[in-house]
């Protein structure tokens, strides 16, 4: 008895690497799912999110950015200080030094601000660490959102009343499809 | 979870979130935690959960029976085995009918790359090995070789699920082929 092969499917990466000391995870985009990968330089482990599954992407903002932004210019300026006592030639290389670290201050400026992101599927909630900016996350939602209505079909667009929940309170959703007034599908679409 | 009900995406504050939260144009505040959230959410979440399949019971003579369940009809044949399947043996993966034996036989025997979730990348393995140890260099005697067969191993290896990347391996044998280099160049110069 032999199990029957399968196609390799073909994946596309997007955008996004998440790392931290010892992983790096990646999101590839497959035929009927997307793929999460973590590898620690040896393995890989997979994780697949099939669209038709998806019941939710959410991200919150992070203050990550902020902290490193802070940490970059703190070792900018504290790079120029030696070379401002000692002077001379010490200001040009000290400088340079400097300059690494408002390159990566730049760097950091133009990568946007940082969120966590998580997916949502009837079971769990898993993080994406590879969509950890915002204009990252945006732009992989939309490019999912076509694909995974094309899986699930369209959000109906019905109206929903108004409502924000008191802090420490648990409201009740509204019953039905709560799409916004002014359709889901278009909500990043350029105006 | 109940359905109609997103909680704040904010491990900390888990508030569930109305409907006039979803799918914003602009990131909304969390009235729970302050956060920017940004909530997308799909029909997906309005679906109720599917039933679960029941087998049905043979009550006439003639009929095919389950070959793992004799008293119930069969649906089906497996894809992998061609034995007939009631519809609580049948399992369906992207179209593939199979029953629990050709579906375990498919996992462990790596046959069908969507059970997949764990693998050995050796192209990778290889590139980490040659190129880590060169911050604690003296290990690199050991570790250079080991780049090298593994970076040969890999040709004959599955790579990722993603794609083979060669260039990994070739560039994990070049470099362990020069830190070879190195120390035959050093212990030739120490003899000498």
């Amino acid at each position: 008895m032999s199990a029957p092969a399968s196609i390799t499917p073909v994946y596309a990466k997007l955008p996004g690497t998440g790392t931290n000391a010892l992983q790096q995870v990646w999101l590839y985009l497959g035929p009927d799912h997307l793929l999460q990968v973590t590898s620690n330089g040896f393995s890989e482990s997979y994780q697949r999110f099939y669209f038709r599954d998806i019941q939710a992407i959410a991200f919150h903002h992070t203050h990550a950015g902020q902290m490193l932004n802070l940490l970059f210019a703190g070792l900018a300026f504290l790079s120029l200080l030696p070379g401002m006592a000692i002077g001379n030639g010490a200001i040009i290389v000290f400088g340079i030094v400097a300059v690494i670290w408002m390159t990566l201050l730049g760097v950091n400026v133009a990568r946007g601000p940082t969120c966590a992101t998580y997916l949502t599927t009837a079971v769990q909630t898993r993080r994406l660490p590879s969509l950890n900016r915002i204009p990252r996350a945006l732009k992989v939602i939309d490019r999912l959102r076509p694909l995974i209505a094309t899986a699930q079909g369209e959000l109906p667009s019905a109206p929903v009343p108004p409502q924000s929940p008191e802090p420490g309170s648990s409201p009740v959703p509204p019953p039905g499809p709560p799409a916004g007034p002014s359709g889901v599908a278009s909500s990043h679409e350029p105006t | 979870m109940t359905i109609g009900e997103i909680p704040c995406p904010n491990p900390n504050c888990r508030l569930p979130l109305p409907g006039n939260f979803w799918n914003t144009a602009e990131a909304a505040t969390c009235p729970g935690c302050d956060q920017r959230v940004h909530v997308e959410v799909f029909s997906a979440h309005f679906h109720a959960a599917p039933a679960g399949r029941t087998a049905e019971t043979i009550l006439e003579t003639g009929v095919s029976s389950c070959y793992h369940h004799e008293g119930k009809k069969a649906v089906t044949t497996c894809d992998g085995c061609g034995r007939f399947l009631c519809a609580l043996c049948d399992v369906d993966l992207n179209g593939q009918h199979l029953c629990p034996t050709c579906l375990n036989l498919s996992r462990t025997q790596g046959r069908h790359i969507n059970l997949e979730t764990h693998r050995v990348v050796y192209d990778r393995a290889a590139l980490s090995l040659a190129l880590w140890p060169i911050l604690v260099w003296p290990v690199t005697l050991l570790t250079g070789p080991a780049a090298v067969a593994c970076g040969i191993y890999s040709f004959y290896r599955p790579g990722s699920v993603t794609g083979r990347r060669p260039w990994r391996a070739v560039c994990a044998i070049v470099i362990g082929l020069a830190q070879l280099a190195g120390w035959t160049a050093l212990f030739i110069r120490g003899v000498t």
